[in-house]
């Protein structure tokens, strides 16, 4: 298509080409066109095919509201290639048709669309249940709008912002580039959210000469939009989000920006919504013909791409602004058949005496009645309508045309104010929504007001900036002067604006042709009557019943069309039906924006590189990587047993408690007792919820009277020290929980040599009876400031070492080289499982779950009922006295039983297991299982479920290895 | 949820930052009932009003806070550590448990 003469207006660079992929052939553009813009002037006129019954569909909207465009455009489905500007080499595929738009097998389905009335899955698939079973595979496959491509890989793809303004505006129309001016002038910090490719607004194609009212520039419509954007641009206060689209308002303030593949949350402590306003379509026989557009949309493609849509053309408007159409398409050369008026009083003004004497036919008190042709309009049918609204159908007239320009009538676009609590009510003598009421921290200015006259926009945008500003930065005197001035002009101005706000008329025709009301869903008059019909007549009902207003298009474009049926089939006005709730997402919004980046965190020990290195299995254990086994636990247990291992034990969780009230709180804390810890020694202690239910165990160690150093299990760190910093502040006490779990790195030298490893590097007097078992002690290992605890989880001779992370790994190579004479080997998490399996030590989380009490997990002693008062002391006090039900305990079989697996007896289930290994000592599994009470006797016998056959186990009351703890005391 | 809370100790920050640490409420003493203490366990008023709560800044200064909140709006009126909580009246609610 040729493309017309050039004109400053234009936002196309005609030296320049772009070639894109279309459906297999290849397209030419120019630099700022868009994909729509481009396959239009190619001679494209079927964009898409509709969603139920894939009607033909061309352009409508051309700003991205609509759904007629959908295309998928380098493997993402349903972009709106209207607003999408071309890039060199796009791909992009038509979608949701077979084999091509033009010829489209589903287009079938409208020829039994009798088979399918609205609510048609409520009605026909339930009754025979084989019969969904048919149908299910094929509604699934022709259901849906677009493929997604599983194989695109998101990771890393999507990103996130959270940004925060002063002043946020959402629009960049006239009104929004005034308010952030205004805005950033009166000092604050302005973010402007526009989600067209370039700011102006409606502006973009203005070509009246107009004059700025605030810097008294004068020019065309288009030059002061640019003039007005290069300015916000440049303004070092305003930051810019285009082309961006917000989709929601949320509490406190924030809005939910979709900037390409980001999802940005802004927050403002004052926002303005200057949205402007969508124009929607018509109501008549045929009304989604390509071929029938939006008359903004054709002023755009006219102006902006310099594109003639059609030869022939008809223009539907109800006021002089839209009529005014008809001079611009004569301008560009297309005939104008005939300038269809709907308003029902005839008025006569220049401008329809210019319309006649261009010899364009101007058809007062008309209105559209039907579209005739099958993938292309090709005739308008018009009727006459009489005083009472109705069409003299008998007096209709016919224009072939290949062009409909349609401006029914416009809706605010309100949705970001109503979903913060603002108000919307049908203005009847208006007929046309408007805002009643606006949320605190927000204001509106320009179209979604219903202003029109651009002067009066950009000063209503003025306005709101200065006074959004106003409420952070005190405004100078001459903003104030300003300001004050610039309400004087408002009011005066005020009076001649809601004039020019134009009825939009919908006309009483037969519901028995199909008229679409909803484009998105396919849903026609037809469907809107007969759900009445049924009963579903109120908004919230119709739309949910109908699926009306859910689709892409979130009702920009239906629901005036839906409120204006709903309330003719009732014979009520419109002020009746109301709207339906707005919800985020006002847009639709790429899955993978909300989802974000695929980040996880990972912790990894300062010694992560030495067992790398050594060529351990890593396994995740919470967020840190751990060792699972360097070369088969077998050979690592071997070495803890017979001679010295060591295992990295850094992720332990690591808390340091001081102050006055110290003992008082581990005291109200743990179960067990610490205020009479004597200094140097260590305690075991278990940590339960207020209900009695084993939280947390580990060592507690006391080095001075007011100072304690705890470890936790390595994924409860966090909980833990907020659970202890919280009771501290319940009971006011003095004491200070700090998470030091980062600062130290942690090994546990363990083994019947594990003595004469440390002797060489340390002067600390290590023998048995100087470092006692449960003992903590300060002082130098291999010249590093350390803490070196004496306990046994594996069962063995040995000491947790704990120095500062920056000398893990130094410690672990010294250690290893002094080992190596009494031939130390790493040992990982798995061989640590066997070895504590063996001394029958539990771990929480893994043998204990949101049931288990210390009582019940067979650790009595743990647990001090003669203490005043404990967290957990109420509820145990009441397992104690109403008697134990189960019982952790150790059992042994013949045969590697599954952890997870059921203890049975009388062929009912009673337990189950919850570790299990093979214990190299004994050469048979042993674990641990939670059984009835009664089971829980040394040497009691029961089953395990083990591959559809029974297993069978002893109970084993005191540990596997060294049962009197000989080794540890060594 | 997008409600901003003021950290008494940071300012205003993303609910996202901190977590909730649930109605504040009175531990009862050690030989009380076991129905109460079934109520202090088990049982919240969770009225859509403005109450008193508990809230941890987890991802921020790592300190427990009081503040009364709307549930009804998600409107946070105030923050304050808990050794205010005398000042703020005389509720039954907000005292110190012990």
């Amino acid at each position: 298509m040729d493309r017309l003469d050039s004109h400053p207006v234009e936002v196309i660079d005609r030296s320049g080409r772009v070639s894109f992929q279309f459906d297999g052939r290849t397209v030419q553009a120019h630099p700022g066109d868009t994909v729509g813009s481009a396959l239009l002037a190619s001679g494209l006129r079927i964009f898409s095919r509709s969603f139920k019954y894939h009607r033909p569909r061309g352009l409508l909207c051309v700003s991205g509201n609509c759904p007629n465009c959908l295309m998928n455009v380098n493997g993402v489905p349903n972009v709106r290639v209207c607003t999408r500007p071309v890039e060199e080499g796009d791909q992009v595929v038509p979608q949701h048709c077979w084999p091509s738009l033009r010829w489209d097998a589903m287009a079938l389905i409208e020829k039994v669309d009798f088979l399918l009335p609205v609510g048609f899955y409520y009605k026909t698939l339930y009754r025979a249940r084989w019969l969904w079973k048919l149908a299910e595979p094929i509604v699934r496959r022709v259901a849906g709008l677009g493929r997604v491509d599983s194989s695109r890989s998101p990771a890393g793809h999507y990103e996130r912002e959270h940004l925060f303004a002063e002043v946020a505006v959402v629009g960049g129309g006239p009104a929004g580039l005034a308010a952030a001016q205004a805005a950033a002038e009166a000092g604050a910090e302005v973010v402007l959210v526009d989600e067209q490719p370039e700011l102006g607004g409606h502006l973009r194609f203005e070509r009246a000469k107009l004059e700025d009212p605030i810097s008294g520039e004068t020019g065309e419509g288009f030059e002061l939009a640019r003039s007005l954007a290069e300015k916000v641009k440049n303004n070092e206060r305003i930051r810019v989000l285009s082309p961006a689209r917000a989709f929601g308002g949320y509490e406190g303030n924030l809005i939910g920006v979709a900037l390409a593949d980001r999802l940005v949350h802004l927050r403002a402590d004052r926002l303005i919504v200057a949205t402007g306003s969508f124009e929607f379509p018509g109501l008549f026989k045929n009304n989604d013909l390509p071929g029938i557009m939006l008359g903004s949309g054709v002023r755009k493609l006219l102006n902006l791409y310099r594109l003639k849509p059609g030869k022939r053309a008809v223009v539907v408007a109800s006021n002089d602004e839209d009529l005014a159409l008809a001079l611009e398409l004569h301008e560009a050369g297309i005939s104008v058949v005939a300038a269809v008026d709907q308003r029902l009083e005839s008025s006569d003004s220049a401008l329809i005496r210019q319309l006649k004497q261009l010899q364009i036919p101007h058809l007062p008190c008309f209105a559209p009645v039907a579209a005739r042709g099958r993938s292309d309009v090709r005739a308008l049918e018009v009727a006459p309508v009489d005083a009472e609204g109705c069409l003299e159908l008998d007096k209709s007239r016919s224009f072939p045309c290949d062009l409909v320009c349609i401006s029914t009538g416009r809706s605010p676009s309100v949705e970001l104010l109503r979903q913060n609590g603002g108000k919307v009510r049908f203005d009847p003598n208006l007929n046309q929504n408007v805002l009643d009421s606006i949320p605190s921290d927000f204001s509106a200015a320009g179209h979604i007001n219903g202003l029109k006259d651009p002067a009066l926009i950009l000063l209503q945008g003025r306005i709101a900036g200065l006074e959004a500003a106003e409420s952070m930065h005190p405004l100078g005197v001459d903003l104030k002067e300003q300001l004050q001035k610039l309400r004087d002009n408002l009011d005066q101005g005020r009076s001649d604006w809601r004039e020019t706000v134009v009825p939009s008329v919908l006309f009483t025709t037969s519901s028995a042709v199909k008229q679409l009301v909803c484009l998105c869903e396919d849903v026609t008059r037809k469907d809107i009557d007969n759900a009445i019909a049924e009963g579903f007549d109120e908004m919230e009902l119709l739309k949910r019943y109908t699926t009306s207003s859910m689709g892409p298009c979130q009702g920009r474009m239906c629901s005036m069309l839906v409120a204006g049926s709903c309330a003719q089939a009732l014979d009520r006005d419109l002020t009746t039906p109301g709207t339906t709730t707005s919800r985020p997402p006002v847009h639709p919004v790429p899955l993978g924006v909300l989802a974000g980046p695929h980040h996880y965190p990972v912790k990894l020990t300062p010694m992560h590189h030495r067992h790398l290195e050594a060529g351990a299995h890593q396994m995740d254990l919470g967020e840190w990587k751990r060792p699972h086994t360097y070369t088969s636990s077998e050979n690592e247990w071997e070495a803890v047993r017979k001679r010295v291992g060591i295992i990295d034990v850094t992720t332990l969780g690591k808390l340091e408690v001081q102050g006055r009230d110290a003992p008082q709180l581990l005291d109200l804390i743990y179960t067990h007792i610490f205020s009479t810890l004597k200094v140097g020694r260590i305690r075991y202690g278990v940590i339960c919820g207020e209900d009695g239910i084993i939280v947390d165990d580990g060592t507690v160690s006391r080095i001075a009277e007011d100072h304690y150093y705890i470890t936790t299990t390595t994924g409860n760190i966090s909980f833990i020290e907020s659970w202890m910093e919280w009771w501290a502040v319940v009971y006011g006490y003095c004491a200070h929980v700090t998470n030091v779990t980062g600062d130290f790195a942690a090994v546990n030298l363990a083994g019947p040599n594990a003595r004469d490893v440390l002797s060489k590097l340390t002067d600390i007097d290590i023998s048995s009876d100087a470092f006692k078992y449960m003992r903590f002690e300060q002082g130098e290992v291999a010249g590093i400031p350390s803490r070196l605890l004496r306990i046994g989880f594996v069962g063995e001779t040995g000491w947790e070492i704990h120095v500062p992370s920056s000398y893990g790994e130094y410690l672990w190579d010294t250690l290893m080289e002094a080992g190596e004479e009494f031939g130390i080997l790493p040992f990982g998490v798995e061989t640590q499982r066997i070895l504590r399996l063996e001394k029958q030590h539990l771990i929480v989380g893994q043998d204990t779950d949101a049931l288990s009490n210390p009582l019940e997990a067979g650790m009595q002693w743990v647990v001090k009922f003669e203490k005043e008062d404990f967290i957990g002391k109420h509820f145990l006090d009441l397992v104690q006295s109403e008697g134990r039900r189960n019982r952790l305990v150790g059992f042994v079989t013949d045969e590697l039983v599954k952890e997870g697996s059921a203890v049975v007896t009388a062929q009912t289930p009673v337990g189950r297991v919850t570790s299990a290994r093979m214990s190299p000592i004994l050469n048979r599994c042993v674990g641990m299982a939670w059984v009835p009470e009664e089971l829980a006797e040394d040497g009691a016998n029961f089953d395990i479920s083990h591959h559809d056959s029974l297993v069978s186990a002893q109970v084993h009351q005191a540990p596997f290895y060294d049962p009197t703890g000989a080794r540890l005391r060594e | 949820m997008s409600f901003l809370i003021a950290c008494p100790n940071c300012g205003p920050r993303s609910a996202y930052e901190f977590r909730s640490g649930g109605e504040y409420q009175r531990r009862p003493s050690g030989d009380a009932p076991d129905r109460a203490w079934a109520g202090y366990l088990y049982f919240r008023k969770n009225s859509a009003e403005e109450h008193i709560e508990w809230w941890y800044h987890s991802s921020g200064c790592r300190l427990w806070f009081l503040a009364s909140r709307d549930t009804s709006t998600n409107r946070v009126t105030g923050t304050f550590w808990p050794e205010e909580l005398k000042k703020r009246g005389p509720s039954p609610d907000a005292e110190s448990p012990k």
